[in-house]
């Protein structure tokens, strides 16, 4: 009887527990959901970057830009965004036009080039090529769409960049054959679900790339912005960081700015 | 006697190694294995480069180049369907799944086929720029033909992804190699590529797969030098003690010479493996010559001791008078030969250098291990009386009367001989293709050779043509230079094709002027250029960026022009061509070449002059001692003719039968003089040694024959099998060196023989006329 008592309640146990545990793959899932849930509701922002690559032995070339994103509320389109180049001289006024789609359509892509004063819609299937020679390729600056990734919880640790937080990391492996990598390594912290490093492994599974995001600011009392990213790859030596000045948001900014024919007025 | 002020130095050391003999058996042997306790820190260098040294001028310029833009470590697959045609659906996707696996192999930093070309194409109002085949997965026979169309048109994919006929493709595989370790890391690359390489033969039965590139042929650099190792160390090994054998009909002694030539090349390869250098193609054959030079000494001692045993039965006499008799011509023999290789040490390359050393530390053991061990274990070991002359020595009295004999026309015969010979030299042209250093026998010789039959060149110009100022390579008119450059090139015979960005840029024209051909051509406006370039590295694919087409600050474009089939003189000349046409059309972007085929080109050039001041040191020196030996200024004097003639008759008949030669020629000479000295110093001595005796020229020609002739030819017997065996390596310049020492050495004999007794009976003759007249 003893045993019998025994036995039922462990398999009670079993049972239970199998009902209330969550399995790694979906506490993955639902801390990167949760995440970009946070986002939701800026409508839209402008903001300055400034890229500055640096190869192996320091020498520096700068990239500067105006980057303008629209909120788009349909859960099946990505958002708009429009990067208008003000440094090198020569490309100055040189502007990408993306409006983002869900995987496996690739993004609708439109470049304007003040030299021939025409816009060209541009193919844009190579998500996983340099952006402007940088370490950054389009995939990294894009936001993760949950149905692109298989997320894995690994564990909670101190974040690498931060010690004083603890993170939660999270494995990411492409659904897409052709993404440049096999997996990202997620940190996010556990209190503010923020991304705060990203370590890229290449196809073959070597560790390539690191990112580390740093001097997150919150605005609107919402949405946290890193100030800094700082992308290093561990193979080459080479490294790019971002810095983003003048963050604004809810700028009164219409759809119909990211419309291709306005291409060549917002480039000015 | 006749030797140093330490005439009494040899009997002396033939008294104490025969009273103390087990002592210097046993530190014989200590000492070789201290030394050989170095060799298992030896491993092989797997880098061509090892043949320029640091500071090496173009080697300097290429690294230069390479920080630049980006160093060529690459590993290409050449596919070559049975089907003859690389534009059919199921061939297309073949390569499309090599691009994609060869991703994965380790350190890769960029692959470049046919499939992931970066096609770009104006579409209505859309500028597309996509890989070629876009889903490799699913290829209609449409999207093959449009493929084959579309390569055929471009100037950028012909000869360079594509052949002629469209037989044959390859995928390029560019390296990041870390460098900490290359003795680790290019085996490595190369163990995984020849997993894909299987891998790939048994998914497409139907297609070949060759290997070529720097890779591999940096690999090839460890795998043939580990080849010749196990290869020509036995038959060096057999070779020799069947010679030893037959010439001194001793099992016995044949037993004692292979442990005095194990013992030197041991400490020899211990000493390189002290000093912490790697092993390389150049040096492995090192501890085989020191096999070669030691036997030569060990067989003096050995068949004197023959000769001394017709005579007394008593052992320690057969020593003592090994040792005094020898001691002194051993000792010169050796410090020569030492001589001769440290000389080498003025060679630009290091492996020469290395090998120098190396064979300088195996002679000098050699002498020590001949003058002490072996007699030393002689007069121990139970060695055999025998009776019996040597045949050889029977022989010997028939060659010194056949000389004196004939001896005018004799001289008349071998001055001729040698004129015609030398003439030779003016045939042979310097050849250093680094790419067919490998014999034919090696695979990657055999892809290479095919690839350049097939495909394209393989020896390529480099040329970073600077447009001098920041971003200046969107100004057109430099882009026009470059073009127009560009054009010249591929107007060449000889050059299979041109890589450089014009290409891309005028193509971009074009596709943003809907397609229009009359807009293939370099942009109106350096805005317009900039952007173009803007727009295509915003567009390029996973991977791909022109860092290796532009450089940094986008001052300079690179233009690579793959050779096809040339010499190395032909090599030059084409750069000579691509000189002067930056004199004529545009001076201020003249540009020097540079490229590993460059440095390759011109290294024995620049190694004959360096090592002609190291040979002409080497000489003084060895004159020097033996004046110091013959005491007599004519006879040293004299001793330059048997010394320096034999190589230059070896160049000359190599002249006349093979004619190109690889950077081995720098070395030859210095190389062969300390060994062929030997030979007449022998000779001198015995001479020298009658005519003081008050023997008439030719009594003492006879008696120098009968002293040493034996050994002398034994000898020469031994160098020549050893060296022939050494010639059968598969590298090429261990090949030259080896063939051409070979022949040296036999030439020596010849002279000595030949040449040089009816001279000394001339000279010696014609000076007793003059005195009694």
């Amino acid at each position: 009887m003893k045993i019998f008592i025994i036995t039922l309640t462990s398999i009670l146990t079993l049972f239970c527990s199998q009902i209330f545990a969550q399995s790694a793959e979906e506490k993955g899932l639902e801390i990167i959901e949760k995440s970009i849930a946070l986002d939701n509701g800026f409508v839209d922002s402008t903001v300055v970057g400034k890229m500055i690559l640096k190869d192996k032995s320091g020498n520096e070339s700068v990239r500067s830009f105006k980057n303008f994103i629209f909120e788009e509320l349909d859960e099946t389109l990505g958002d708009k965004s429009i990067i208008v180049f003000t440094e090198p001289r020569d490309v100055k006024g040189t502007s990408l036009l993306t409006h983002a789609n869900i995987e496996p359509k690739d993004d609708d892509q439109w470049l304007y080039l003040p030299a021939l004063k025409r816009v060209k819609r541009i193919s844009s299937s190579n998500r996983t090529g340099k952006f402007v020679s940088s370490e950054f390729s389009y995939e990294d600056l894009s936001t993760d769409e949950p149905e692109d990734y298989n997320f894995l919880w690994l564990e909670d640790i101190n974040c690498p960049a931060d010690p004083s937080l603890q993170c939660h990391v999270i494995e990411a492996t492409p659904k897409n054959k052709k993404s440049g990598y096999s997996k990202r390594v997620i940190y996010i912290d556990v209190s503010e679900l923020r991304y705060q490093t990203v370590k890229f492994h290449n196809r073959r599974g070597d560790l390539e790339k690191e990112l580390n995001f740093k001097s997150y600011q919150k605005y609107l009392d919402k949405f946290w912005r890193a100030d800094l990213l700082e992308m290093k790859n561990l193979q080459t030596g080479k490294s790019t960081n971002i810095t983003w000045e003048n963050y604004e948001f809810q700028t009164n900014l219409s759809i119909n700015d990211f419309n291709p024919e306005k291409l060549a007025k917002m480039a000015r | 006697m006749y030797l140093f002020k330490m005439s009494n130095f040899f009997p002396k050391l033939a008294e104490l190694v025969i009273k103390r003999r087990i002592f210097f058996i046993l530190i014989g042997f200590v000492i070789a294995f201290v030394l050989m306790a170095g060799a298992p820190n030896i491993k092989f260098d797997t880098d061509a480069r090892v043949f320029f040294d640091e500071n090496n001028p173009d080697r300097i310029a290429l690294e230069n180049f390479e920080g630049e833009y980006s160093k060529d470590d690459n590993l290409a697959f050449v596919i070559s369907p049975k089907n003859g045609d690389i534009f059919t659906p199921k061939n297309l996707n073949a390569v499309g799944i090599l691009t994609e696996k060869a991703w994965l192999l380790p350190y890769v930093r960029t692959v470049y086929s046919l499939t992931n070309y970066q096609n770009s194409y104006a579409d209505g109002d859309s500028l597309i720029v996509e890989d070629l085949i876009t889903d490799i997965e699913n290829i209609s026979e449409e999207d093959a033909n449009y493929a084959e169309e579309v390569a055929n048109s471009r100037i950028e994919l012909k000869n360079a992804f594509i052949n002629s006929d469209n037989s044959i493709s390859q995928v390029n595989i560019l390296f990041r190699l870390p460098g900490k370790d290359a003795i680790i890391e290019i085996p490595y690359v190369m163990n995984e590529a020849e997993i894909l390489k299987k891998e790939f033969e048994s998914q497409f039965p139907e297609i070949e797969l060759r290997m070529v590139g720097f890779v591999p042929l940096n690999n090839q650099y460890s795998v043939s030098g580990q080849d010749d190792t196990a290869k020509l160390t036995p038959m060096m090994i057999l070779v020799t003690l069947i010679a030893v054998a037959i010439i001194l009909r001793t099992i016995f002694g044949v037993g004692l010479i292979f442990i005095i030539i194990v013992l030197c090349a041991g400490s020899s390869v211990g000493a390189l493996g002290w000093s912490g250098t790697n092993i390389n193609n150049a040096t492995v054959v090192a501890p085989l010559m020191v096999m070669t030079l030691a036997v030569a000494s060990a067989v003096h001692i050995l068949s004197s001791v023959r000769q001394t045993m017709t005579i007394t039965p008593d052992r320690n006499e057969w020593v003592r008078r090994a040792i005094v008799d020898h001691g002194p011509a051993i000792t010169v023999a050796c410090l020569t030969t030492a001589i001769g290789f440290l000389s080498l040490n003025f060679s630009i390359s290091p492996p020469f250098r290395q090998l120098g050393n190396i064979v300088f530390v195996g002679v000098i053991a050699a002498l020590f291990y001949t003058l002490t061990m072996l007699p030393a274990l002689i007069s121990l070991l139970p060695l055999k009386k025998q009776n019996q002359k040597a045949t050889m020595d029977k022989s010997m009295s028939f060659l010194a009367e056949f000389v004196i004999r004939r001896k005018n026309s004799l001289l008349a015969f071998t001055a001729a001989l040698i004129a015609i010979l030398v003439f030779g030299i003016s045939k042979i042209s310097l050849e250093d293709d680094f790419l067919r250093y490998f014999g034919p026998e090696y695979e990657l010789r055999q892809s290479i050779d095919y690839y350049e039959d097939n495909f394209a060149g393989l020896n390529a110009l480099e040329y970073s043509v600077n447009s001098g100022k920041e971003n200046g390579v969107n100004d057109p008119e430099y882009l026009m230079k470059v073009e127009s450059l560009v054009n010249f090139l591929r107007s060449q015979p000889n050059i299979s094709s041109v890589r450089s960005y014009t290409d891309v840029v005028k193509r971009l024209n074009q596709n943003f002027n809907e397609d229009d051909e009359s807009f293939y051509k370099v942009p109106n406006s350096e805005l317009e250029a900039a952007q173009y370039l803007f727009l295509y590295e915003l567009s390029l694919g996973y991977g791909l960026d022109l860092t290796d087409q532009i450089n940094v600050d986008k001052s300079a474009l690179r233009v690579t022009a793959n050779v096809s089939k040339t010499t190395t003189k032909g090599f030059l000349e084409l750069d000579k061509k691509v000189q002067s046409w930056f004199d004529e059309n545009a001076p201020e972007l003249s540009t020097k070449s540079t490229g590993t085929s460059q440095v390759f080109s011109k290294i024995s050039s620049r190694d004959v002059p360096a090592m002609l001041k190291g040979t002409g040191l080497a000489l003084i020196g060895i004159s020097f001692i033996i004046l110091l030996v013959i005491r007599n200024v004519k006879y040293g004097l004299m001793s330059l003719i048997p010394n320096l003639l034999p190589a230059a008759m070896a160049f000359g008949l190599w002249g006349y039968f093979t004619g190109s030669v690889t950077l081995a020629v720098s070395i030859v000479v210095a190389m062969t003089l300390g060994i062929v000295v030997d030979d007449s110093v022998h000779f001198m001595l015995k001479y020298a040694k009658a005519r003081k005796e008050g023997k008439s020229p030719e009594d003492s020609v006879r008696q120098a024959f009968e002293k040493v002739g034996m050994a002398l030819t034994t000898t020469t017997i031994g160098l020549f099998l050893g060296f022939c065996v050494l010639a059968q390596s598969g590298f090429a310049v261990n090949k030259d060196m080896a063939q051409l020492t070979a022949i040296t050495v036999v030439f020596a004999l010849v002279v000595d023989y030949l040449l040089l007794p009816p001279v000394l009976i001339w000279i010696d003759n014609f000076k007793l006329k003059r005195k009694t007249t």
